[in-house]
């Protein structure tokens, strides 16, 4: 579990807003490292990964812990409340890039 | 240490909390009686000839029952899911820093520089104050001050975690149940005595 952890701590950070206009990104290739088949498109980022990397990083720990708040802010010495609110910032956000 | 004066509610559990605004509200009840002050409001503290330890922590039963209870409401009027815990933590917790406020009472300090005071109250004596007697209590209005400013940091910052506050709403959503706390613990505090 940690090596996974430690694996998305080492991933590039992916952009999904443009460092030019700010507006959101969206995929227009996609490419098979085997083969080096390559797909054109316009394809949407789905709506996690439009979040910031340590929003991220929390949903990923929020899954790894089964859900447990408790156990998140026992892991991250943090009071639950600020580990609620936290969930909740991170829902509202997904709630307005839904819309 | 930033976190521990001002945001201890962000980073240690409800038990802790609890556990340590217990104590310090009981060794606040022993400091009051001992050193003749006593709470008659969330932002009011007067000084007595005498007072009992009974007094001193029923009136500090009264003064945070107050405080949780309008704290609460605000809270639950902000975010629907605030825990009753995280906001009697806050009153427990927010309240220590008034605690220190009776130690300039040692040997009834204020209390005897007060009445001193009051007997140039007239505009004609007022020029013949005793220094003396003026300096511990422009000491003690300066660190009321201080006081009452981490007092109320603590307090708002632990609402805010309780209740996941944000902005000016927030502020005198708070503010207003502080002002009512006040209000209705004097009353209380006035008739029960």
């Amino acid at each position: 579990m940690h090596r996974i952890t430690n694996l998305l701590h080492q991933m590039k950070k992916l952009p999904v807003n443009c460092p030019s206009c700010e507006n959101p990104l969206v995929v227009s290739q996609l490419s098979c490292s085997e083969c080096e088949t390559v797909i054109s498109g316009s394809y949407s980022l789905p709506v996690l990964l439009q979040l910031s990397k340590e929003d991220q990083d929390f949903i990923f720990e929020f899954i790894l812990t089964s859900g447990s708040l408790k156990k998140m802010a026992a892991k991250m010495e943090k009071s639950y409340p600020t580990v609620r609110n936290k969930l909740d910032d991170i829902l509202e956000k997904i709630n307005n890039l839904k819309n | 240490m930033k976190t521990l004066l001002f945001k201890p509610f962000e980073k240690y559990s409800e038990q802790k909390l609890l556990i340590t605004g217990v104590i310090a509200t009981l060794i606040g009840a022993l400091i009051t009686y001992l050193l003749n002050c006593k709470f008659i409001g969330v932002l009011k503290m007067t000084f007595v000839d005498y007072t009992s330890i009974g007094q001193s922590i029923l009136d500090s039963i009264i003064i945070l029952s107050c405080l949780s209870l309008f704290l609460f409401f605000a809270a639950k009027y902000i975010y629907k899911n605030t825990r009753l815990i995280d906001i009697i933590v806050t009153a427990l917790v927010g309240f220590i820093p008034l605690y220190t406020l009776p130690i300039f009472n040692i040997n009834d300090t204020i209390k005897i520089a007060t009445e001193n005071i009051l007997k140039y109250s007239s505009p004609e004596l007022a020029n013949q104050i005793p220094l003396e007697n003026l300096t511990p209590l422009i000491l003690f209005g300066l660190f009321t001050i201080l006081i009452i400013i981490w007092f109320i940091t603590l307090s708002y910052n632990g609402f805010k975690t309780a209740s996941n506050a944000k902005g000016t709403k927030a502020m005198v959503v708070f503010g207003i149940a502080l002002i009512l706390a006040d209000i209705v613990s004097r009353v209380l505090i006035h008739y029960l005595n």
